[in-house]
């Protein structure tokens, strides 16, 4: 090392140092979690389908290490309109918590709806008086190709960006909050474990070790029965106030980062933009920053969530979550993937980055069975409005 | 018995001295104080006269006076880092003395840490003083090569921050704005540059920076905690000299000319840092980070004649960041985040002296801090900025009078604030609207009076009173709301517009700063201090710590200012020929309306910020031991604090009007227990190593208390705000500096400095924070710098 310049001495020097320096790693945080909260999470929407209220509570457990969260049952959910008449909500059979709205009942322009909720212990909350707001529809989707961006979804940092524009109704205090679903055809509807081989019979089929692949060490995929679909959805709040664009067209708003999933076709992703009121805005800016945008240099200290539901009778019990009465934009966009032709990427597949490695067929002509695509939050064998099969 | 004869010879000696004194001459002694090697005055010198039988201190220009009786006299002048200079006569005329004082630089022997002058802090009647030897800061452990002003201010007692990317320092429990910055005169607004990593002051050019913390002398206003007062070399006047380093953060260049010898002279010194190309090295996180900084001063200095001085002093300072690790402006869609941030100061000072007891010294003031946030657009050349900016303007003139035991100063400073609190500039945008929210005008008045004298032997007061005075005009609307309840949109009583320069609210007071120094013996000290203080622009923000583009805001109708009180005790002790100090310092303050933020507040080109905010009360306690080794091969200091400090925030019943349920709580930086050491070992002429330890209780942060989910994501739920603390931190730097013997008695001078930060690589936590990945929420911890950092750099000068 003697006789070399400087430079090359700074140079090593700063190798060495290049070992992790500046770094976010998982902390062993001993929780005291104390407070039971009632949860729910409640949206009145303009557009025509279910109306669902899901009400679940957190409880404590393990001496305040962590929390359950489980569904409320047997609660008597109304909506309370104008003050007046009375439409009681249903409690699902399939999904317990959730209550389900009469069919055909939506929110309309100028009527007020008030959620009231009483437990099956008999403690009854109630939401403060929402109204209807008229909004504004989304006019423009459009992607662009992010081939070096920052990672998302498992470090993959080659993915689109999907944009939308939308007109700012003159006034302030226009609030929005995107959510979206996001439809890619999917083509294995079951994976079985090391050591394990699916069976379809009973529907919907199993899993079971069987001796054959007993010292197998890879996982296998089954292929669905027909045409099938998986469906993402967002798991960020992305909310937005009217603050600094009052009146003018909101212009290139980020609403999803798609990585390239597949290659070889396009997917659909259905937005959802909602205008909300100052207080929802609020709730949710707080939810997300404290949550999503929390690691950097300067976090903003989280604070106690509020929402608009209160205990009736006065008393301190905690409720988070919100009751909303939007007024509803559904947009439908085709993403083209077309544009990837000539990159070097490895796509993430739909097997949460694994590779899709199916049961080899073999002397037994039955085998690999097919699996159902079963229907539910994650897969739609339900073609999806708007889908475009690839050529 | 015994006692009985002892009072006999007191009384006989008394009378008869008393007697004696009738019939002898006294005579005048004056004299300067003089740096041998540059004959630069030497302001602050100690004076030592027949043992200690009258102290003193230099003034601004290095001159002394004094009267003393015919006879014998033994004089020591004494400075830190300088040779004590000693002097025998027999005085039998009026007799002028210019006094050369020789550096330790070439002597082995070192001074580190604490007051001026090593008996100072038992003679002085001011608490709570720390000096930091600029000598001292370049030896100890720095962060990459970086030599840190606001780093070094850490390792003394008293001092804190939240952590490593702290943007300021926080002094015995008072937010990182109520520190009054100065660089020569002029206010530095935002002390960092990379957002916190390496501090804006040019290390290479300071001569001396002082942390007041505890007695704040009186022409001091403006702020509520502490002031650092930071002062840049005077240009020689005598001898050029340049000097340079290369470092791994930045290149950094110094040259001192003098232009007209023993008349004029120039000091301009900068630094670059341009290399964030390396960022991704030190982490992968780092990669899409941008960031570059720069920062230059110059200083000229014009001796007109003996009487008169006029030094002119500019400082720029430029700051570059791209990165989401601030966050970004959620309400503006753009493809990324800048923060581009700038300091551009002038500052002059002109120094009148009437005679050997008077003069008087006048300082001009110019500062602007522009902080903006720029967010390139989308498939579009155009940039959507936020820009803000503070404009500063002040006349302050000091009067200086010495007469026997009386040190008399007496002035009036004014300061006018401009403050555009933010302006959205949309450039191009089809989506953003030009929005400018309503300047802010200020005026700021304040007089003051302070006499140090002593009372008796042992007795020594410094009593000084100021009266500060604020006043905010229009051009601007402001809100009334209904008294006893929350301010918001629907509880607004009334609207007023005032016109341009009318009075819309004033608000002023007396600050009283008295210190009493009492002398149990000539090694040992108990003092007792008061003082107040009042802070009328201030920082608003609600993250951990400000961010470069956190909004200032001045008081008005709805803001009131703060107050601080503060009441130490301490005691102070020589050892072993002043080669050991101890003391330990107590203190209490209590700051009254604090600001703290509403959940969710938004302050970004708000109109009507106090909707969002609240205002509360601090009160902020402790007990600082301090003990130090100012000579020898070894030098060094190692301190302990005890020190709390806790908000309350209760402006009405309901709980938007309260933090904690109107319970104190503890501050984001409430440390209680700090433990510094710093140990430096001057081996041969030819290398020294030193060490720094640091420990300090973590810092408050908030668990949450329960688990909700919302849209099938889980979400952590908080109730008490700060209700836990992040594991404790603890950290040992060694640095070695390494000087070429050859090198010694040329005109070229090269020193490599080798420095390990966290030598055993622990990894602080700089925030433990929860974060939801696939919907599941799950801790984390940020860890700054979580591994030993070794950086070498090599620095030059000819001389």
């Amino acid at each position: 090392m003697k006789n070399y310049p400087i430079f090359v001495k700074l140079l090593l020097f700063f190798i060495f140092i290049s070992s992790i320096v500046s770094c976010i790693d998982p902390f062993d945080l001993k929780y005291d979690l104390n407070k039971t909260v009632l949860i729910v999470d409640g949206v009145l929407s303009d557009e025509n389908g279910e109306q669902t209220i899901i009400i679940k509570q957190s409880t404590p457990n393990l001496q305040g290490l962590s929390s359950s969260i489980i569904p409320l049952e047997k609660a008597k959910v109304e909506i309370l309109v104008n003050g007046a008449e009375k439409i009681p909500y249903v409690e699902s059979l399939v999904n317990p918590g959730n209550y389900i709205g009469p069919a055909n009942f939506k929110a309309e322009l100028n009527k007020t709806y008030q959620l009231i909720i009483t437990t099956a212990a008999g403690k009854s909350f109630q939401s403060k008086i929402e109204k209807l707001k008229q909004g504004s529809i989304i006019k423009k989707t459009y992607q662009k190709l992010e081939l070096n961006g920052k990672p998302v979804d498992k470090n993959f940092k080659a993915y689109h960006n999907i944009y939308l524009d939308t007109d700012d109704p003159a006034g302030k205090g226009n609030y929005y909050l995107w959510t979206w679903k996001l439809y890619e055809k999917q083509e294995v509807c079951r994976s079985c474990d090391t050591q394990e081989r699916y069976y379809p019979n009973p529907y919907p089929g199993r899993c079971i070790k069987d001796l054959p692949n007993f010292l197998r060490n890879t996982i296998y995929d089954y292929q669905c029965a027909g045409d099938c679909w998986e469906i993402l959805h967002s798991l960020s709040a992305n909310v937005m106030s009217d603050d600094f664009s009052d009146g003018k067209t909101i212009t290139a708003r980020l609403i999803a980062q798609v990585p390239i999933y597949q290659l070889n076709a396009g997917a659909l992703i259905e937005i959802h933009q909602q205008s909300i009121d100052a207080d929802t805005y609020k709730y949710m800016k707080i939810l997300v920053d404290q949550n999503q945008n929390s690691g950097g240099l300067a976090d903003t200290p989280p604070v106690s969530l509020v929402g608009n539901i209160e205990s009736a009778n006065g008393d301190n019990e905690t409720v988070a979550g919100y009751f909303r009465v939007t007024d509803e934009s559904i947009n439908k966009y085709w993403i083209d993937r077309t544009d990837i032709a000539g990159q070097e990427i490895k796509p993430i597949g739909l097997l949460g980055g694994r590779a899709v490695s199916l049961e080899p067929t073999g002397m037994d002509t039955t085998r690999p069975p097919f699996a159902p695509c079963i229907e539910g939050y994650t897969r739609t064998k339900i073609r999806p409005t708007g889908w475009q099969d690839s050529k | 018995m015994n006692f009985s004869k002892h009072l006999f010879i007191l009384l006989f000696t008394v009378v008869l001295f008393s007697q004696k004194a009738f019939s002898q001459n006294y005579f005048t002694i004056t004299g300067t104080i003089k740096d041998s090697t540059d004959n630069n005055f030497m302001p602050n010198a100690t004076i030592n006269i027949n043992y200690g039988q009258k102290l003193m201190l230099a003034d601004a220009q290095g001159k002394f006076k004094f009267t003393v009786k015919q006879g014998e006299l033994i004089l020591v002048v004494k400075y830190v880092n300088y040779l004590p200079y000693r002097l025998r006569m027999i005085v039998k005329e009026d007799t002028n003395i210019d006094v050369y004082l020789k550096e330790f630089s070439s002597n082995l022997e070192q001074v580190t840490v604490s007051s001026k002058s090593s008996d100072n802090n038992v003679k002085r009647p001011l608490m709570g003083v720390s000096t930091l030897n600029i000598k001292d800061l370049k030896k100890i452990p720095t962060v990459l090569g970086e030599i840190d002003v606001l780093r070094g201010l850490q390792m003394l007692p008293g001092v804190t921050s939240v952590g490593e990317a702290s943007n300021g320092v926080n002094v015995r429990g008072g937010t990182t704005d109520q520190n009054l910055m100065l660089l020569d005169e002029a206010p530095i607004f935002n002390p960092t540059h990379m957002f916190g990593l390496f501090s804006a002051f040019p290390s290479d050019a300071l001569s001396s920076f002082d942390l007041y913390k505890g007695n704040v002398p009186s022409r001091y206003g403006g702020r509520a905690a502490a002031v650092l007062d930071v002062s840049l070399a005077n240009p020689s006047l005598t001898k050029s000299k340049a000097q340079f380093a290369i470092g791994l953060v930045s290149t950094k260049a110094l040259v001192d000319i003098p232009l007209i010898k023993d008349k004029l002279g120039i000091l301009i010194a900068g630094r670059l840092a341009l290399n964030d190309f390396l960022l991704p090295l030190v982490s992968e996180r780092l990669e899409d980070i941008k960031a570059k900084f720069a920062d230059g001063t110059a200083k000229l200095f014009y001796r007109v004649n003996n009487k008169n001085t006029i030094s002119f002093t500019v400082y720029n300072s430029v700051d570059f960041i791209q990165t989401n690790i601030l966050g970004s402006i959620n309400n503006i869609n753009s493809t990324a985040t800048q923060f581009d941030y700038r300091t551009l100061n002038f500052s002059g000072k002109w120094l009148k002296i009437i005679n050997d007891r008077l003069n008087i010294q006048t300082i001009l003031v110019s500062s602007k801090y522009a902080p903006q946030t720029i967010l390139p657009e989308l498939n579009s050349e155009n940039k959507v900025r936020i820009y803000q900016d503070i404009k500063f303007k002040q006349v302050r003139t000091n009067i200086n009078y010495t007469k026997n035991k009386h040190k008399i100063e007496t002035g009036f400073d004014a300061t006018y604030y401009d403050i555009n609190p933010g302006e959205l500039k949309p450039g191009t945008s089809a989506g953003v609207s030009a929005i400018k929210t309503p300047m802010e005008n200020g005026l700021e008045l304040g007089g003051f009076l302070e006499d140090e004298f002593d009372l008796t032997n042992k007795l020594t007061v410094s009593a000084g009173v100021r009266y500060s005075y604020y006043a905010t005009f229009g051009p601007n609307t402001f809100r009334t709301y209904t008294a006893g309840e929350e301010k918001t949109q629907s509880t607004v009583l009334d609207s007023t517009v005032f016109a341009k320069g009318a009075l819309a609210k004033s608000y002023g007071g007396f600050e009283p700063r008295i210190g009493i120094n009492y002398a149990i013996n000539s090694e040992s000290s108990i003092k007792i201090g008061l003082n107040t203080m009042r802070q009328y622009l201030q920082v608003i923000s609600n993250t951990t710590t400000p961010i470069p583009t956190s909004r200032w805001k001045s008081s008005d109708i709805n803001i009131k200012p703060q107050v601080s009180q503060l009441i130490s005790f301490g005691y102070f002790r020589n050892l072993n020929d002043d080669v050991f100090e101890i003391s330990t310092e107590a203190y209490y303050k209590t700051t009254s309306n604090i600001i703290d933020y509403k959940p969710g507040a938004s302050f970004l080109l708000q109109k009507n910020i106090e909707t969002e905010l609240l205002q509360g009360k601090n009160k902020s306690y402790g007990v600082e031991l301090m003990f130090s080794k100012k000579k020898g091969e070894l030098t060094g200091w190692a301190n302990y604090t005890y020190a709390r400090s806790l908000n309350q925030v209760k402006e009405g019943s309901g709980n938007t009007q309260q933090i904690n349920y109107g319970n104190w709580y503890a501050t984001n930086y409430d440390r209680p227990h700090t433990f510094n050491a710093a140990i430096v070992i001057n081996q041969t002429k030819t290398h020294d190593f030193s060490f720094n330890f640091t420990y300090s209780t973590g810092r408050p942060f908030t668990v949450p208390k329960a688990f909700i989910q919302s849209n099938g994501v889980t979400y952590p739920f908080y109730t008490d705000r700060n209700n836990s603390r992040i594991p404790d931190y603890h950290r040992l730097d060694f640095s070695w500096n390494i000087y070429n013997p050859k090198n010694l008695n040329r005109k070229y001078k090269g020193n490599w400095n080798f420095t390990v930060y966290n030598l055993y690589g622990r990894k602080n936590a700089y925030s433990v924070f929860i974060r939801s990945t696939d919907r599941v929420s799950n801790p984390y911890k940020l860890t700054i710098f979580g591994a030993p950092i070794p950086s070498l750099s090599y620095n030059f000068k000819f001389e």
